[in-house]
């Protein structure tokens, strides 16, 4: 590094983040072409269409778009949900997206199909996750350090399938991430102090799982200041008990999480209780979990942790633990001496132990303590504890720079055996998601078995109806869409993507059916063997010989 | 000491890494090709068992496209295993199941005569000692059915009564298909089924369920099931959806005999957050057969 010049050496990490971000917003964007709409994404394209239509009318004619009642009906669709990302996707859609001739707008042609820009904002969010990654396992140990960050995110085949979508839970992964690492930086600085309130503004606006953010860095922070009277036996200011960026998340984030949402510029208060009423009481979703059928609360305490271990590659999994284990003994015992020039301003200056292991495994942990309460409605999929997996990353960067100190290698040695261990490291993760690159829904870890594995154990299958390559019937046909959404089926039509004579048609009047194989999904399944008079399906889409999708028809 | 410690958690960490790669490289592949369905698919087309099954569920879907004896009704969505003294099983690397377990309902496994590999496939086959023989199955032959307002009509696949329908077909019940008399008429109308002269054996066996597992947020009113043998009410079971597919037996004298039953929905509907939804989708699932001992 020493002949390298001052600004490569200060540039060189941003550039590094930069070409990741580049890197996995690209290969994202390529592979998930060939992935199909979820259930969820049907709605959002048609959310997003609204509210993109609404940011084109502000433009042009700001006056009458800030009227409420064009406000509310264009916010009104999907208005369960923040609105960002969907106002992001619509836009994107407008700028670089094809669209269908309207009545009311010609035929436009884009860089790419419209559903396919819809999802650049998601995946540059994905992409802006590794480069923060990069740059904080950087920090910590140089590039293999940020790579390993970067890849053991990334590489986990559902995070790489959410990551693709359209949808909401890897950017608040991001957005989470985003908030802790400036949080970190608030500790010393009062300009972070302050955009911290505003990132967690945006990562509110963007889903309600940052919504818990707020208390859990109050929640270290107090754990430090705890920590730091029984190593030092002092107590620190007063004055930084409720710091900056405490302050700032309590006024600027609410601020700017209202500002993202113009659904609740008007009754705000009973629209913000209708909001969080609908999550409070979420409907319970069915899931599989080790054969049976779970829907109704309470889900076994253990399903967040089982899924976990089952979809994880276990390598990752050690290793984070490893990094929690070294750095966070390390933490809990830190000598604390610097509280003199503790403050409001900068709540925890250089000489106070930063402790990052406490709050990496406190990020990590949360999410998944959370769903496995018994009190917390069955949401099934492991995308609603995803906030947890960057954590994880960065808890095995700290494991990758204690173990490399500590080991104390010859730099002969280290030069190859470290790019081999991050291959070791990340390669189970890779080659899973070569498997699977459009099914990663179905996806399990190598020690799980595989999908086959996971079948063979009752693990759930896949739930969004998207997995229908190389199933749909060829010729004209009335087809039961089973549980592919009719909004995610107009977007296919939209892109020219779906058969010019297969109508959707219940299943009374179908004359094929398409079924997505989950265990509760058995009673569909009956009714297409009653209304075709066969058991026998006529094609079915497989993950590693496991079923996901059958078609259904009358023989021939 | 640490530094031995660290050396060796990075050891065991590649080490880690490198059996996960390893083990990839046979669970993210097929295990089973065409060739192999088609190789079991004759295999099965010669097999004289009185019952086949498949041991590895989850691979229904495509073992029922390809293979015709694994698509049969009896196969895809038999009673239990019951009444047969042959079975085969196939399974994929397994020869029986903890689902077969369910399906003996309390009787003894069967003794195994053999095990084949065919392709990736196990193929065994058992035989039940002392096994009765099924004399009669009205989901193959069905009784008469009748209503308080009169006898049901032939119609299609079923019947049609004054009071709603009925008909052979498949249902879901606890999450398992199976072939059965499926009724859905109004309220806490009886329907009766009867047998004139139906050669009996040893037991009467049947089985009740309620469907729609897949709305079960419930527990649904119950189905009062009476049997009556020439004409002396020998059983009355009642039914709720949380007991599944309910088995019940009904000790009989060989011979010919008349079997009447009497199948009763008290209320239809389904129970949810909601309260009683009236439209719900349940239906009532029904199945008798006469067993005997073997000749």
């Amino acid at each position: 590094m020493r002949d390298v010049p001052g600004w490569v050496r200060k540039l060189g990490p941003l550039l590094g983040g930069l070409l990741i971000a580049l890197v996995v917003t690209t290969a994202l964007s390529v592979s998930h072409r060939s992935t199909g709409y979820v259930r969820d994404e049907g709605i959002y394209f048609q959310a997003s269409r609204s509210y993109a239509a609404w940011v084109d009318r502000l433009v042009r004619q700001p006056g009458k778009a800030l009227r409420r009642e064009l406000r509310d009906r264009h916010f009104a669709p999907n208005h369960e949900h923040p609105a960002l990302m969907k106002t992001l996707g619509g836009l994107s859609a407008r700028w670089v997206g094809s669209a269908p001739a309207q009545e009311d707008r010609p035929a436009r042609t884009g860089l790419m199909p419209e559903g396919a820009a819809m999802r650049l904002p998601a995946q540059l969010a994905a992409g802006i996750g590794c480069a923060l990654l990069f740059l904080a396992g950087f920090r910590r140990a140089g590039v293999l350090a940020g790579m390993l960050a970067a890849g053991c995110f990334i590489l986990l085949p559902r995070v790489w399938f959410n990551a693709g979508l359209h949808a909401f839970d890897v950017p608040v992964a991001t957005a989470i991430l985003a908030v802790v690492l400036a949080y970190r930086r608030a500790q010393s600085s009062a300009l972070w102090g302050v955009l911290v309130g505003v990132l967690l503004g945006i990562a509110i606006a963007v889903k309600h799982n940052a919504l818990f953010v707020g208390p859990l860095l109050a929640t270290h922070h107090g754990l430090q200041l705890l920590l730091d009277r029984a190593r030092s036996g002092r107590v620190a200011p007063r004055s930084s008990w409720i710091p900056l960026p405490l302050v700032s998340m309590m006024v600027l984030a609410p601020l700017v999480a209202w500002l993202c949402w113009p659904w609740m510029w008007a009754d705000t208060l009973p629209r913000l209780q209708e909001y969080f009423d609908f999550h409070r009481q979420h409907s319970w979703y069915n899931m599989e979990f080790l054969g049976r059928n779970y829907n109704q609360p309470p889900m076994p305490i253990g399903y967040p942790l089982v899924m976990t271990l089952a979809t994880v590659p276990a390598v990752l999994l050690v290793t984070g633990a490893v990094g929690l284990l070294v750095q966070g003994r390390d933490d809990v015992f830190a000598r604390a001496d610097g509280h003199a020039n503790a403050s409001f301003w900068t709540p925890r200056p250089a000489s106070l132990p930063p402790r990052d292991a406490l709050l990496y495994g406190l990020f990590a942990a949360f999410p998944i303590a959370l769903i496995s309460l018994p009190s917390t409605p069955i949401f099934g999929g492991t995308k609603h504890w995803i906030t947890a997996y960057p954590f994880l990353a960065l808890l095995c960067a700290e494991a990758w720079c204690r173990l490399w100190r500590l080991a104390n290698l010859p730099h002969a040695r280290r030069r190859w055996m470290q790019p081999a261990l991050v291959v070791a490291l990340l390669a189970p993760g890779a080659v899973a998601i070569r498997d699977a690159p459009t099914l990663g829904l179905s996806q399990y870890a190598p020690l799980a078995g595989g999908p086959r594995g996971a079948a063979r154990l009752g693990l759930n299958r896949g739930f969004w109806g998207h997995a229908i390559s190389g199933v749909l019937p060829e010729g004209p046909s009335r087809i039961h869409l089973h549980d592919l959404h009719e909004l995610a089926r107009r977007q296919y039509a939209r892109e020219g993507r779906w058969p010019q004579n297969l109508e959707p048609a219940p299943l009374r009047r179908a004359e094929a059916a398409l079924l997505f194989h989950e265990l509760h999904m058995t009673t569909h399944e009956v009714d297409a063997w009653n209304r075709f008079g066969t058991t026998a399906p006529q094609v079915v889409l497989e993950l590693d010989d496991v079923p996901l999708t059958s078609l259904y028809a009358a023989p021939q | 000491m640490k530094t031995r410690w660290a050396r060796r958690t990075l050891a065991g960490l590649a080490a880690l890494g490198a059996i996960e790669l390893f083990v990839s490289a046979f669970v993210y592949r097929d295990a089973i090709d065409d060739a192999d369905w088609d190789t079991l698919a004759a295999h099965l087309e010669a097999d004289d068992a009185d019952a086949i099954r498949l041991a590895t569920g989850w691979l229904g879907p495509r073992a029922r496209m390809e293979v015709p004896a694994l698509a049969a009704p009896s196969s895809a969505a038999g009673p239990d295993l019951h009444g047969i003294e042959t079975l085969t099983v196939v399974g994929l690397g397994e020869a029986w199941s903890d689902a077969l377990d369910r399906e003996l309902e309390g009787s003894l496994r069967p003794g195994r005569v053999s095990v084949d590999d065919v392709g990736p496939f196990t193929v065994a086959r058992y035989r039940f000692e002392h096994a009765p023989r099924t004399l009669h199955d009205w989901t193959e032959r069905p009784p008469s059915l009748r209503t308080p307002q009169g006898s049901c009509r032939g119609k299609g696949r079923g019947w049609a009564c004054k009071e709603g329908n009925v008909s052979v077909a498949f249902a879901e019940v606890d999450y398992v298909p199976r072939r059965c008399l499926t009724t859905a008429l109004s309220d806490n109308t009886p329907l009766t089924l009867e047998s004139k002269n139906m050669e009996l054996g040893t037991s009467l066996r049947g089985h009740l369920g309620i469907t729609d597992f897949n709305g079960r947020l419930r527990s649904d009113a119950p189905v009062r099931v009476q049997t009556w043998i020439d004409d002396v009410l020998v059983g009355t079971f009642t039914v709720t959806d949380a007991q599944g597919w309910r088995t019940f037996v009904v000790r009989t004298e060989p011979g010919l005999h008349d079997v009447r039953v009497a199948i009763t929905d008290t209320v239809r509907g389904t129970w949810g957050r909601a309260g009683l939804d009236p439209r719900g989708a349940r239906k009532v699932c029904f199945e008798l057969r006469a067993l005997g001992e073997a000749p």
